[in-house]
């Protein structure tokens, strides 16, 4: 009996890039602001709908989008930073009511999200809701060209973050902010600006996989709230204090989801792919027991550190 | 010149310092010394934005600090080494120093960190480890590199000793005397070892529960000794 099929891993892979690319920004966001985005789910609905009227309205490749889908919800982000959180800040408001304020912002966001879809609907008479675009996608080598441009994106925005926060001076300057706020505004970092890259850029990679989702799965006005669940957990599994580490994270929920269900279906009966969305939160409870920093703050890598 | 009128400062709503005034001219170095707890990191804390300011002025080369922020008052020419949390323990020591320079806009960055290095040449066997593998001396001596390379005009030190060996304690007091003469910065210290401060001091304070109960010369303040033996500890002097 064949347990899975390689076409099963190769979702899998598409499913780890896609998480590793919402992951990473949660890490992130809470390495440098120590909140836990609530707004990251409707980051990445709003990136599937930036990417679904470029392509819907104006016909652009599928993939062309994704930049655009970047910078709006890297600038959407910047809104949310500048206009409810920062001045939250400066009040020193508690973790809990920026996680609140987080969480407000994503249910506007919803609400907005699905003002915006009903209205698309109406201009282009189109499907907005439960949008599949795969018809639209490439094929090579007999697979989904959704599995070679997920997974290249993912690389190049993990290898482009690795160069811009280890390499340049403003990756210096934002692991110095994610660091030591006070020091880091003693020797002349402006912090505020610094938290603003980096929700900039964790909202845009959100953006991106947003944008790729409706190649792979389903688009509508809750697709993001559906995966929030498995954000925190690539965080979480990665090590919350690892920035990386959520791209080990994306990999290992992935897997745990689509192949693991897919080999306990042919192993026990199917009836258990209902209970697959139950895994992201499993896995997340038995890394908190077992190993609260992730696979990033284990032991084995400082070795390798400097 | 660097001066403090009537500051009332705290955090929030915990009043810490009550009327306290200062002055430090170009070139000085001035000793603020006092018991635990008398107000001294608050002090330093309010000079460089991280106190909330009630009421007084700090003002320094003419223009007024007050309750601006902390990486505006940097960039005036003011360079704060606290006393803990005063290295970015997650960069190498190269970083650490690089990225100080690079956010002060010196006109030759590199010039500015060798520079640091020479005061401080222990660091040069370090540069590419990260900073929390060095002991405390050694991170007290980065921590204050990293102030320097920003080539400030006034350098206020926190407590730069606490926790060091004696051997330590006197090499970091003695460079904190040598950067003051011959780099010509103004510094503000900030420290528990009376005997040594005053060595190397022109000036000195006394900060007792907030307030300034003396201000006079080193010698002046050796000649108090009921106030030596009160707030400072006859053993330390």
């Amino acid at each position: 009996m064949e347990l899975f099929a390689p076409i099963t891993v190769a979702q899998a892979l598409i499913y780890a890039s896609l998480l590793a690319l919402m992951g990473v920004g949660v890490t992130l966001l809470y390495k440098t602001t120590k909140v836990p985005n609530f707004a990251h789910a409707s980051f990445v609905t709003l990136g599937g709908y930036v990417n679904f009227t470029l392509i819907a309205d104006f016909h652009w490749n599928p993939y062309f989008g994704l930049p655009v889908s970047f910078v709006v919800v890297g600038v959407e982000s910047l809104l949310l930073f500048f206009l409810v959180l920062e001045p939250l800040r400066k009040k020193k408001s508690s973790i809990a009511l920026l996680m609140i304020a987080t969480l407000a912002w994503h249910i506007a966001l919803l609400g907005f999200l699905g003002a915006y879809a009903d209205s698309l609907q109406t201009y282009l008479r189109v499907p907005t809701r439960n949008v599949v675009l795969s018809h639209l996608d490439f094929t090579l080598a007999g697979l989904p060209g959704i599995f070679f441009v997920s997974i290249s994106v993912t690389v190049v925005a993990a290898v482009a973050l690795y160069f811009a926060i280890e390499r340049t001076t403003i990756g210096i300057a934002l692991r110095a902010s994610m660091e030591n706020q006070n020091l880091a505004e003693s020797v002349g970092i402006n912090t505020t600006r610094m938290l603003g890259v980096s929700w900039f850029l964790a909202a845009g990679l959100a953006g991106v996989a947003g944008a790729l989702l409706p190649m792979w799965s389903l688009l509508n006005t809750s697709s993001g709230d559906t995966l929030i669940a498995a954000m925190f957990c690539v965080s979480i599994v990665g090590g919350l204090e690892t920035l990386y580490g959520a791209f080990v994270g994306g990999v290992v929920l992935a897997l745990a989801q689509i192949v693991g269900t897919t080999v306990l279906a042919n192993v026990i009966g199917t009836w258990i792919t209902g209970y697959e969305p139950v895994v992201p939160l499993l896995l997340m409870s038995i890394v908190l027991m077992t190993n609260p920093k992730g696979i990033g703050g284990m032991k084995v890598w400082k070795r390798f550190k400097r | 010149m660097f001066e403090i009128s009537s500051l009332n400062s705290g955090y929030g709503k915990l009043h810490i310092l009550n009327d306290v005034s200062l002055t430090c001219d170009t070139g000085d170095l001035v000793v603020v010394l006092g018991p635990n707890g008398s107000g001294k990191t608050t002090l330093l804390n309010s000079i460089f934005g991280f106190a909330d300011v009630f009421s007084g002025t700090v003002r320094f080369d003419g223009e007024d600090l007050t309750r601006l922020a902390s990486n505006k008052i940097s960039s005036k020419g003011v360079g704060y080494t606290m006393q803990i949390y005063n290295i970015f323990s997650a960069l190498t020591v190269s970083e650490n120093l690089k990225i100080s320079a690079a956010m002060a806009h010196v006109p030759d960055p590199k010039k500015s960190v060798s520079d640091a290095l020479e005061i401080f040449p222990r660091l040069k066997n370090f540069l590419d480890r990260r900073a929390d593998t060095l002991s405390g001396g050694e991170r007290q001596m980065l921590a204050m590199s990293i102030t320097l390379v920003k080539r400030p005009k006034l350098m206020l030190l926190d407590e730069p000793t606490g926790g060091l060996s004696p051997l330590y304690t006197s090499k970091i007091i003695e460079t904190a005397g040598q950067i003051n003469r011959e780099l010509s910065v103004s510094i503000i210290l900030v420290e528990q070892n009376v005997k040594k401060a005053l060595e190397v001091a022109k000036k000195a304070y006394l900060l007792v529960s907030g307030k300034i109960i003396f201000e006079g010369s080193p010698s002046e303040l050796l000649g108090k000794e009921d106030l030596l033996r009160l707030y400072l500890g006859a053993m330390k002097v």
